[in-house]
């Protein structure tokens, strides 16, 4: 039974339509948490800055009219938060972990307060009619029976996601401000007796983190729902924070770390509305964080291995 | 001087205090079998009662409906009360509710959910002679505390025979021929698995046949996911109604049903304005009605402190929100049905199992 209806969904594709959505906030949550962390200024804040760019995204998309001013202005608020928590701790020198902590608990409070602020209310804002980020559908592609459901419509933000990815790759490995990121993130002192500039260097890659961060939280405002609920993202940001280590610390790797996440995700949607399933579902909430686990170890084992062997 | 002036104040009060008591006995003498004014309980104190909301008002449902139920027995019953605002730090409300209580202002304390029970518990052992309403949970066996639990397998039996109506319905657009009909709770936890058993006796009551598929999004705040295992529901199992019990990561639910064309049922609060003709319907708690019952009880010396009441379809604790849009856009049959269910219910000719 369980089976079945997993092939069910595997052979119609929707389990890619599924996984592609699951995977999108994390994958672009993520590769702001990989910048940061090469720069040698990882963000933990990315979960308070992924909620305050939903909660701006909504409530600007819904006052304009207009999607795209909405994630614009949420993605400008999530970098204005990371060029703060650079200000203190590049500039006031305090811990950035615990710069990130305090945007995380900001985040969750601050939405919180501007809601019950603007529209009156504590828990959720869900405006009629708010704009969302358009599904692109392919001309011609989309109707060719397999490729069509394959590549056609997905969300806007599921392409900017991926082409993000190769993005970063070129940004990381292929200019040189990815050089100097690099070196910052490995030696500051030793980069700034060359002359680079780490302390912009680090201010940069902490709003690098911002923007991303504030894409993947304007995607579950305004993509994934139309509404923005009291602490939605739902540990997201932490997530992102266990894929940057999973994925090697490199683009490619994270894709394949948050496809990983995002496929047992769907499938744990999946088997969870069998019916009558005999599986508790706790079990199968846990079918996700067991999967990243054992990719972690898998990998870890790979990397030894590799080591070991070298000469 | 100040002193001076505190005690003539304090002179004048007694006085005035002494006269009045004076005139109310006088009248009772007087008058014989006179009734008692109204704003008088039997034990003939006045109810000043304060409402301790341990968040803040404007939640739309849970605190608010307990405020209106408050202000109802102010215009209704002539009982004096005020609403103290504990907000979200729960440090604070066992502090706060204390400073309310020994103050002495106040002779009836209302407060509610399980977050409050040991910190009410406490208080009403220390301060014996106030009392206390406590909604949502079960305090027993404590003198001065009431409690009321609101029966959500009752509830939930309800929606889920009005579930069962839906799916079965060749009315409706959105039903479709497959006898299945989605519950999207919260947590795998006792209190959530209570709704699912009342909404699988109802929906077993209509159709036999009904399945029930059920999942769980883990917390009450994950939207996105609520709503994508709500169309998981829809997509793979053929659901084409899903009762929400997961709070605001329910609201993705909602969304999703609306999405797909097909229904949804709220809960606690009437949700039925969020997508008109796609959320059908929603369980209520009433917990207004239940406040204004207590305080109508408590005027008339009937209300049985240190027990607890499960409130049932038949004292008007759970029901169906039957709006505008709810006559609007359910059939008459169903609507009918509804009717002769509730009937039955409240006359105790149905039984719901609670799986508490």
């Amino acid at each position: 039974m369980v089976w079945q209806t997993i092939w069910g969904q595997i052979v119609d594709l929707s389990l890619v339509a599924v996984l592609l959505r699951l995977m999108t906030p994390i994958l672009l949550a993520s590769l702001g948490g990989l910048i940061s962390d090469i720069g040698g200024v990882i963000n933990i804040g990315l979960e308070g800055l992924m909620l305050m760019s939903a909660f701006t995204s909504i409530a600007v998309g819904s006052s304009t009219g207009n999607w795209a001013v909405g994630v614009l202005a949420g993605v400008a608020t999530s970098v204005l938060i990371s060029y703060g928590m650079g200000f203190f701790s590049l500039k006031m020198k305090v811990d950035i972990i615990i710069t990130g902590f305090a945007v995380n608990i900001f985040g969750s409070g601050f939405t919180i307060f501007l809601m019950s602020k603007i529209y009156g209310m504590t828990g959720n804002y869900s405006p009629t009619g708010a704009p969302r980020i358009p599904v692109v559908n392919i001309p011609f592609i989309e109707d060719i029976p397999v490729l069509g459901k394959l590549l056609s419509g997905h969300s806007l933000m599921v392409w900017i996601a991926l082409l993000s990815v190769a993005f970063c790759m070129f940004l990381i490995y292929r200019t040189p401000y990815g050089v100097h990121l690099r070196s910052v993130g490995e030696a500051p002192y030793a980069a700034q007796s060359l002359g680079i500039p780490a302390k912009r260097i680090q201010y940069s890659a902490l709003a690098w983190s911002g923007a991303f961060a504030g894409l993947a939280g304007a995607f579950m405002s305004n993509g994934l729902t139309n509404m923005f609920v009291k602490d939605m993202t739902a540990g997201t940001g932490f997530l992102a924070l266990a894929v940057v280590l999973l994925g090697n610390r490199n683009p490619i790797g994270i894709l394949l770390g948050s496809l990983i996440f995002g496929l047992a995700s769907a499938l744990a949607t999946i088997v969870q509305t069998v019916p009558n399933s005999p599986i508790p579902s706790q079990f199968i909430q846990m079918i996700p964080y067991v999967v990243t686990i054992a990719a972690l170890v898998f990998f870890a084992l790979r990397n030894k291995r590799r080591l070991a062997t070298m000469p | 001087m100040k002193t001076k002036k505190f005690s003539a104040l304090g002179v004048i009060f007694l006085s005035i205090a002494l006269l009045l008591s004076a005139c109310g006995g006088n009248t009772n003498n007087n008058g014989g079998n006179a009734p008692a004014p109204d704003n008088e309980s039997a034990g003939g104190e006045k109810i000043n009662a304060v409402y301790f909301v341990n968040s803040t008002l404007g939640d739309k449902s849970f605190f608010d409906s307990a405020e209106a139920g408050m202000q109802k027995a102010v215009k209704e019953l002539g009982i004096k009360a005020k609403t103290v605002e504990g907000g979200t730090n729960q440090a604070d409300w066992a502090a706060s509710l204390e400073s309310l209580v020994s103050s002495g202002s106040y002779n009836v304390v209302v407060v509610g959910t399980s977050q409050m029970k040991d910190i009410t518990i406490d208080l009403a052992e220390r301060y014996p002679d106030v009392k206390f309403i406590f909604f949502d949970d079960v305090i027993d066996g404590v003198p001065n505390i009431y409690s009321m639990l609101y029966s959500q397998s009752e509830g939930s039996f309800l929606v889920g025979a009005f579930g069962a109506l839906v799916t079965t319905s060749t009315e409706l657009k959105g039903a479709n021929p497959d006898k299945v009909i989605g519950f999207v709770g919260g947590m795998d936890i006792p209190i959530i698995n209570d709704f699912k058993s009342g909404y699988e006796q109802g929906a077993q009551y209509v159709d036999k046949d009904v399945k029930v598929v059920a999942s769980y999004v883990g917390d009450f705040s994950n939207a996105p996911k609520g709503k994508e295992l709500t169309m998981a529901q829809i997509n793979s199992q053929k659901a084409d109604i899903v009762f929400n019990v997961a709070s605001a990561a329910g609201l993705g639910t909602l969304e999703g049903a609306n999405e797909k064309g097909v229904y949804s049922i709220g809960v606690d609060g009437n949700q039925n304005p969020l997508y008109p003709g796609s959320v059908l319907t929603s369980m209520l708690k009433n917990v207004d009605q239940s406040i204004f019952r207590a305080f109508e009880l408590m005027q008339k010396g009937e209300l049985k402190l240190g027990t607890s009441e499960v409130l049932g379809m038949k004292e008007g604790g759970v029901g169906l929100s039957k709006d505008e849009l709810y006559e609007k856009h359910v059939p008459q049959a169903i609507k009918d049905k509804m009717v002769e269910i509730e009937d039955k219910l409240s006359k105790g000719e149905i039984t719901v199992k609670s799986s508490l």
